[in-house]
């Protein structure tokens, strides 16, 4: 019960995540994990066991789309991509987090 | 802190999300396929990437899996994203409780049997109860109609009748009433058919159709033209029945002429099939309805106020106005209308007009039955659930070892409870389908019992209020009866429960609890039923053996009408008296020669024993000056000389009538009642009553005193009766009484030959044996009575079974302890004592509730009584040992069983 506790918290962190990490092209799921511990450069390792449970979340939301492709060794693998209304979704979370983490940092600098 | 990001932006509605659910439902294989593949793919994936790390095959493997966490978990999460998670518990909860069931077929069978019993009951007089009391009159806005009746209880008179002014008074100025109709039952031979018959006829007013709101199948009903005509109209309209019976469906009906009573009518319309007159009529459904303006005879061209004719109205009360609003104006308009016409309503008098609801005014004979049946089964279907409760207590007690199991490997507690409701639902549900099937034909069969004729016995069906009420009533069982015992079986220990012994044993004893206060609610709930079917027992052994007064052995009535018709131009025969006194002679004479006939008599007025309808005569005796109103009222009869012969009634002092008494002698017999109620002493021979008006009195002398002879019913206390000579005073209504040697079978059909042969177009009607008159006047006790003992019957079955049960499979539990008790060296009877103690302690308890909530209810049972009291101690004190006897009978078995328990056997284990 504690995890789903702490994965609340940190649920609109990972949708939005998700969301950069589609943002150039479609990618597969083992792929988005990859590429979020890339660009984070081996900070984020995202809970494996989190991210198929947001990637059908935000499926539900409309802000990614499936569909099932051919993956880079030849296997069948299911690829997500941003909806336009994702895009915006984007968009609009990373400012909100702009002005959170500055208003946080604030804080924390004062004297 | 962070805003939910579902909740900004452009997010899904969830009727997508619900629908992807949906289609999923359908697509499940797929949907799972996929998400498996995706899964699996990715935690190949992970395998090549620690792969490339350096590592071996299976170090690769462990390591992905551990990575990516608890594989089933994100499964199970997933798919809670496409479907609907409790419906696929629902199934599979569902699919296992039949699985289950199936394999226990005897608590199965026993539980829907059970369950089938109460619901069937309680559906079908539900059904009875909606039907006659519940749901609205077939007529349109039935709400709204009353009917208006008046009486004088200043002089005991129940009911007087209504005079025309009386009647115009009331539809005209009173201001209560839309519509007012005059109800007037009478009957009447139809002539002009294939073969006279007599019919029901009922007279209204021209606005009684209107009034109903109904109309006619063929031709018209009443209206504007009959107003207009002032005395009886000659267009009359008949039931679908009448028209099938007696004109043989004629197509050409509307138009055809008959004969009613002799004066020619003709038919203007004929009612729909399901159409039944709302009131009571004098036998039978009514065949013909006849109107008039109300100003020719019998009323009279001018009719006066105090010319009490009518006995009933029916009415729509203006819109808008209550039945208590009605009756408080309507009180009013009384004491107006008595204080202008006070030459009519004489003080002493109190003439009172009263309006009641038409649908109580039908029911109201009904009604109280029905309530009890309502109750009896109340108790009957709460004891069905207390045994069904057991059976799932004892059914649950034996799968502890599956329920702990399920616990252990990670079921909650509300899984378990839900598990056992959906088994207890699907029982019930069941044993509602049976229940319905029992429901549909048991109401037909008590209606028929029923010794009333009420206008909605055809809409009694299984429509959908019994359909809604059977189901809701098996859901509602199912879930709160199955609540208790989940509830408790789903609080186990898991350690006992798991261990090997977790079939029996120990910490059994929260629900051998509970089934034993279920068992001891069964014993009460019986006890009060046994209690209720006792003392209506009673009552109708106390009804039985009261003295009617005559003898009904071999005696067969009849019934005569010699019509009166109004018309002038038709043949007045039976209009002068003389005439009806000669065909009751000719009459009386055929009869006594018909062969096996012992005598023979004619009487008409209240000459028929059983089925008086109480109205009373006024009369006045010698010697009384009694101030304005405060006359003495007796039942009146016109008999001939072998009337009290032919009925056994017992002659106590003086002379039976002769031949001799006709023409100006004027001798009257009068019962004992009258006797002593009019004057007190013993020697009442040759003393006078007068009868006819004040001013112009006709004395009659008593000749003779004759036994009581119970006139209404045999409950109703006597009244006084006064026997008068028919051959001085002949009235149209006449019954032929006979008495036979040997069986009245033979001698019935002569009858009708016998009356033909003295007047050809004379049916004769209402044939039947007296003493089917005696039973049917207890028809409704009997009723009562067998229903309830049948319920009581059956509760008391119930209720011993389920005593049974428990202590049986308490013993069961206790073979342990029991085997080492013996062992010990224990006697036998002290292992009866144990096993019965506690069949004891459950029947005291019972007893002692059920007694407690019989007293309590008691009250409510008095109506039915006769001359028994409520709390009746040998009543009482005969069902409480009927009732523990048949317990302790009951717990003697298992008792008897444990004491041959093997000591050996029982202590080496199950």
């Amino acid at each position: 019960m504690e995890t789903r506790d702490k994965l609340d918290l940190l649920q609109g962190t990972l949708d939005m995540l998700i969301l950069k990490s589609l943002q150039l092209q479609p990618v597969h799921g083992f792929g988005i994990s990859v590429r979020i511990r890339q660009m984070s450069r081996d900070v984020l390792q995202v809970e494996q066991g989190s991210l198929y449970p947001a990637l059908y979340r935000l499926e539900d939301s409309g802000w990614i789309s499936s569909e099932w492709g051919v993956s880079e060794n030849n296997r069948k693998a299911k690829f997500y991509s941003l909806t336009a209304a994702g895009r915006a979704q984007l968009t609009n979370e990373t400012e909100q987090w702009e002005r959170l983490s500055s208003a946080i940092n604030q804080v924390l600098h004062a004297s | 802190m962070h805003p939910d990001p579902r909740s900004t932006g452009f997010s899904l509605p969830p009727m997508k999300r619900f629908t992807r659910r949906i289609r999923a439902l359908f697509g499940r294989s797929k949907a799972e396929q996929e998400m498996t593949e995706e899964l699996a793919l990715h935690l190949e994936m992970l395998e090549d990437a620690n792969r490339k790390l350096g590592m071996g095959e299976e170090e690769a493997r462990r390591q992905a899996r551990r990575q990516f966490g608890h594989l089933e978990g994100v499964k199970e999460e997933l798919r809670d994203r496409f479907c609907f998670s409790w419906i696929e518990a629902l199934h599979r909860d569902c699919s296992y409780a039949i699985r289950g069931l199936s394999k226990n077929r005897g608590f199965t069978f026993v539980a829907v049997g059970t369950l089938a019993l109460g619901i069937g009951a309680s559906s079908a007089i539900f059904s009875l109860v909606e039907t006659f009391l519940l749901r609205p009159l077939p007529y349109f806005a039935s709400g709204e109609l009353v009917t208006l009746s008046c009486s004088n209880p200043g002089i005991d008179q129940a009911t007087v009748g209504i005079s025309v002014p009386e009647f115009e008074d009331l539809r005209d100025r009173s201001g209560l009433f839309s519509e007012l109709s005059i109800v007037w039952p009478t009957n009447c031979n139809l002539t002009g058919t294939e073969s006279p018959q007599r019919i029901e006829a009922m007279a209204v007013s021209p606005s009684f159709f209107r009034l109903l709101g109904a109309n006619a199948a063929r031709g018209r009903v009443f209206g504007s033209e009959e107003e207009k005509i002032p005395g009886w109209a000659p267009g009359v309209v008949l039931s679908h029945r009448a028209w099938v019976k007696y004109f043989g469906s004629d197509e050409n009906i509307v138009g055809r002429q008959a004969r009613f009573d002799y004066d020619p009518g003709v038919v203007i319309g004929v009612m729909p099939e399901g159409f039944r007159h709302p009131g009571r009529t004098l036998s039978d459904q009514v065949d013909m309805w006849y109107t008039g303006g109300m100003r020719d005879p019998p009323f009279g061209a001018t009719p006066t106020r105090n010319r009490r004719l009518v006995p009933l109205l029916i009415g729509r009360l203006a819109p808008g106005l209550s039945i208590q609003d009605a009756q408080a104006r309507l009180a009013v308009f009384a004491a107006k209308l008595r204080d202008d016409y006070s030459n009519d309503y004489p003080k002493a008098n109190r003439w009172t007009p009263r309006i009641e609801a038409l649908q109580s005014h039908l029911t109201g004979e009904v009604r109280p039955v029905l309530w009890l049946l309502f109750a009896s089964v109340a108790l009957v279907f709460l004891i069905c659930c207390a045994t069904l409760a057991n059976l799932l207590l004892v059914r649950a007690s034996g799968r502890r070892q599956e329920i702990s199991l399920r616990l252990a490997l990670g079921a909650t507690r509300a899984t378990i409870v839900r598990q056992l409701c959906v088994e207890s639902l699907l029982i019930s549900l069941c044993g509602g389908a049976f229940g319905l099937m029992l429901a549909s034909w048991l109401p037909v069969c008590i209606v028929r019992l029923v010794p009333e004729e009420l206008p909605q016995v055809n809409e009694l069906a299984v429509n959908g209020s019994l359909l809604f009420f059977t189901i809701t009533v098996a859901c509602f069982t199912g879930l709160f009866v199955g609540l208790v015992p989940a509830l408790q079986a789903s609080r186990l220990d898991l350690v006992t429960g798991l261990k090997a012994g977790g079939r029996s044993g120990g910490s059994d004893s929260s629900s051998g609890r509970l089934r034993a206060c279920f068992a001891s609610v069964q014993v009460a709930l019986s006890l009060v039923l046994l209690t209720g079917s006792g003392l209506l027992l009673k009552s109708f052994w106390n009804v039985l053996q009261i003295d009617p007064g005559f003898s009904a052995k071999n005696v067969v009535l009849s019934r005569i009408w010699l019509p009166p018709p109004v018309r002038p131009d038709t043949p007045q025969q039976y209009n002068n008296g003389a005439n009806r006194i000669i065909f009751a002679r000719n009459a009386v004479a055929r009869m006594s020669q018909i062969p096996g006939v012992k005598y023979a008599a004619i009487a008409n007025g209240q000459c028929v024993p059983l089925s008086g309808d109480g109205s009373l005569s006024q009369v006045r005796l010698e010697g009384e000056t009694s101030p304005d109103g405060a006359q003495r009222m007796a039942l009146a009869s016109n008999v001939s000389p072998d009337y009290f012969a032919t009925l056994g009634i017992p002659v106590l002092q003086g002379r039976p009538f002769t031949d001799a008494d006709q023409g100006d002698t004027r001798t009257i017999l009068v019962d004992q009642a009258a006797a002593d109620r009019f004057w007190k002493t013993r020697d009442v021979l040759g003393k006078r009553i007068a009868t006819g008006s004040a001013d112009k009195p006709q004395w009659w002398t008593v000749v003779g005193v004759v036994g009581n002879v119970k006139s209404g019913g045999l409950d109703i206390p006597d009244s006084a009766h006064v026997y008068f000579p028919i051959f001085q005073r002949t009235d149209r209504g006449l019954t032929i009484l006979v008495k036979t040697e040997g069986d009245p079978a033979l001698v019935m059909g002569a009858l009708q030959g016998v009356i033909r042969s003295i007047d050809l177009d004379l049916p004769i009607y209402g044939l039947k044996r007296l003493d089917e008159l005696v039973s049917q006047s207890l028809a409704q006790r009997r009723f009562a009575v067998v229903i309830l003992a049948a319920f009581a019957t059956v509760s008391l079955l119930l209720s011993i079974l389920g005593l049974y049960g428990v202590l049986s499979l308490s013993t069961a539990h206790r073979t342990c302890e029991l085997g080492l008790r013996i062992a010990l060296g224990a006697h036998k009877w002290n292992i009866y004592r144990i096993v019965m103690q506690q069949g004891l302690l459950i029947v005291v308890a019972g007893v002692s509730v059920g007694l407690g909530v019989t007293l309590l209810f008691a009250q409510t049972l008095r109506g039915f009584l006769y001359e028994t009291k409520v709390t009746d101690f040998a009543t009482l004190s005969a069902t409480v040992f009927l009732l523990s006897g048949a317990a302790m009978l009951a717990s003697w078995l298992p008792a008897r069983r444990a004491a041959r328990i093997d000591p050996l056997v029982a202590l080496r284990g199950e």
